[in-house]
């Protein structure tokens, strides 16, 4: 048992510091007793979400069923080309993008990933399905995977590091411009096969101005707590 | 077989929410809920099976704490809840976790152990303090039971053998309601606490306990009663809290404080029977000694403590509900606007809340197997800062709850009494800050 040197206060004694002004105990004659139970416990609670754990049942029979009759009725009845492929594409592509988010609430991130995931399958689903396959590998997996990355990278910002809205802002803009040009640079790849970009410069150019403006906003203290007044809400 | 029809057409199934109980369901978010927590120290470490088989006893006697909250069309109402539960849990660090309605087999009451205290969290729309008080008292004398220590039924302790009665799940709001007059709402836009916002499933407690001695002794040397003395400090702390945030305009402090009405209009209800009031001080008008605040507060609190005030103030929030045009607008519409008007208004309405207790009774058996008790106040829904006090014989438990890393308030407080000539002991479950 302790009293706190800065605000006089007795203090629990297997306190380490004290909870009021943060100061830590040094005691040689009375240190904090470590084998103490402290006066609350550590674990942390978690709320059970019994509903969203039901609705997502519900959902994943709904699709699973879409799917079954669907696989059913193309093997028996309506035999003509593989078309049960696109419905039990979409069923897993819309369980994908509904069920998880219902039960991985916690890890967005992970989710993000699930998503790219499905959407790259849905497409490939579509593609083996047409003649000219050609247009999945060459502009609609770049595209999907570059915009899975880019989103991951904002959600993994976002959850690491604490940002302010400005960092969000800048993050957003600078991540269109990569976009932007991402895109030209697969599509015209594709069709004239050569790595160059038009347009897309404007596009990145202009993001890449509006990241410049906002970075020096942040960096600049004055300038940043104008921006807040004038735009809180 | 006919005796036992008569004897079920006896049992009500379902209550309307009263008077309070209606706010606290709308105000409902998936990290927030009004939750409220009354915990008691005993000397001995708890046995949580024993405290289950009590708790098992113990819910039959309190049929509107064995409940379950439902929408209807216009309103909510609570139902019977036959499903198994409530089951007694080891406690966690973050007390008061949101309730969500249709999780826990939806029950809307959760009982903790950790060592010897044991704990009940209650959701607001159930019980106010006063009722779950009794429920924890009723709790203990059955666990002791088990035990082969008999308590005896008085001091707020129910018999368990006993059927509920009537003027326990009563709605005391409907009963007294009958007043003439309402009160007008003033709006104000009250001080706000800033501070860095906790990760969510985060409760910051910080607990003090004294000796009531000492605290009487300094009340009286200001001539207050120990809950004024407490809100008279508590308002110095904010005052100087705002103060050491160097406002370009300094806003009123406004503490909001439930009154426990059961002292003015006689009732055993166990659900809610309380009013706000909310004393404050306008810093612009200059600087307050601590004797100026005290005064203030009592003349506050004398001008507005008597039945007929009181009753005008129920007729408020009363005359709300019965309003026509209120009861048949579709419940989903009447939240939203709740809502809105909370967070618009409400919310900025009091800087802080304290809620008093007051001095728990336990009859004679019980004393020398207690060693105090305590309550705690939920997450709050704006970034307020909580206290709950409570008295057991010679020790009172002040407790602040709080979802903001800064402790300045808090210190305020508890240095305060320091220097007022109390000793204070701290327990806390805040993390060191680096
Ligand atoms: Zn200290």
């Amino acid at each position: 048992m302790s009293y706190c040197v800065n605000c006089g206060v007795e203090l629990h004694k297997s306190a380490a510091f004290c909870p009021l002004c943060n100061t830590v105990v040094i005691n040689p004659v009375n240190p904090p007793d470590t084998h103490a139970k402290p006066p609350y416990p550590a674990e942390i609670g978690k709320v059970e979400n019994v509903n969203s754990r039901g609705v997502a049942l519900l959902l994943t029979v709904v699709f699973v069923s879409i799917a079954l009759a669907a696989l059913l009725l193309n093997l028996f009845l309506f035999k003509e080309g593989l078309w049960s492929a696109f419905v039990m594409g979409a069923s897993l592509l819309l369980w994908v993008f509904t069920v998880p988010v219902l039960i991985l609430r916690p890890s967005r991130l992970l989710i993000i990933l699930l998503d790219g995931a499905v959407i790259s399958l849905y497409c490939f689903i579509i593609a083996r399905q047409t003649d000219d396959a050609s247009w999945y590998f060459g502009i609609a997996l770049p595209i999907i995977i570059m915009l899975t990355g880019f989103v991951f990278l904002f959600g993994y910002v976002v959850k690491r590091f604490k940002t302010s809205i400005l960092f969000k802002t800048a993050f957003i803009f600078g991540e269109l411009g990569f976009y932007t040009v991402g895109i030209e640079l697969s599509i015209r790849y594709f069709l004239y096969n050569s790595f160059s970009i038009r347009w897309s410069a404007v596009v990145g150019t202009s993001c890449l101005i509006i990241v410049a403006v906002l970075t020096t906003v942040m960096k600049n203290t004055r300038l940043r707590e104008e921006v807040q007044r004038r735009l809180h809400f | 077989m006919k005796k036992n029809t008569s004897n079920k057409r006896k049992i009500r199934h379902w209550y309307k929410l009263d008077l309070s109980a209606n706010v606290y369901p709308t105000l409902q978010r998936r990290n927030f809920s009004s939750v409220y927590r009354v915990s008691v120290i005993l000397k001995q470490p708890i046995q949580h099976e024993l405290l289950q088989l009590a708790l098992e006893r113990t819910m039959p006697r309190f049929p509107t704490f064995a409940v379950a909250i439902h929408k209807g069309l216009f309103w909510r109402y609570l139902e019977r809840n036959n499903k198994p539960g409530p089951f007694v849990k080891a406690d966690v660090s973050n007390a008061c976790m949101p309730i969500h309605f249709k999780a826990e087999n939806r029950y809307l009451l959760r009982v903790y152990y950790y060592e010897a205290k044991l704990s009940v969290e209650v959701f607001h729309s159930v019980a106010d303090g006063s009722g779950a008080l009794t429920f924890v008292k009723t709790l203990l004398a059955e666990y002791y039971a088990m035990q082969g220590i008999r308590i005896p039924c008085e001091q707020g302790v129910l018999s368990c053998k006993e059927k509920p009665r009537d003027a326990e799940i009563e709605d005391a709001y409907i009963k007294y309601g009958n007043g003439k007059v309402a009160l007008k709402r003033k709006g104000i836009h009250a001080y706000q606490l800033r501070g860095t916002q906790e990760p969510f499933y985060t409760l910051n407690i910080i607990t003090g306990v004294a000796p009531v001695e000492k605290l009487l002794a300094a009340a009286k040397s200001y001539k207050v009663s120990v809950g004024v003395f407490l809100t008279a400090v508590l308002m110095e702390s904010l005052i100087q809290k705002q103060k050491m945030d160097k406002p370009i305009r300094e806003r009123d402090v406004v503490i909001s404080m439930p009154v426990n009405l059961r002292r003015f209009f006689p009732s055993d209800t166990l659900r809610n029977f309380i009013v706000m009031l909310s004393p404050s001080i306008d810093p612009k008008m200059g600087d307050y000694t601590f004797e100026e605040i005290a005064s203030e507060i009592n003349a506050y609190l004398a001008y507005r403590l008597n039945e007929k005030y009181l009753k005008a103030n129920i007729m408020t929030n009363l005359s709300v509900q019965r309003n026509p045009v209120v009861r048949v607008i579709p419940l989903f519409l009447k939240d939203m606007i709740v809502r809105n008007a909370y967070k618009k208004v409400n919310a900025r309405e009091s800087s802080a809340g304290i809620t008093n207790l007051g001095i728990v009774q336990v009859p004679e058996e019980m004393k020398p197997l207690i060693e105090r008790f305590e309550v705690l106040m939920g997450q709050p829904f704006s970034n307020r800062t909580n206290l709950a006090v409570i008295t057991y014989e010679n020790t009172i438990s002040m407790s602040f709850s709080s979802g903001i890393v800064e402790s300045d308030v808090e210190m305020l407080f508890f240095c305060s009494l320091i220097k007022k000539g109390i000793p204070v002991r701290i327990e806390s479950n805040r993390k060191y800050r680096t």
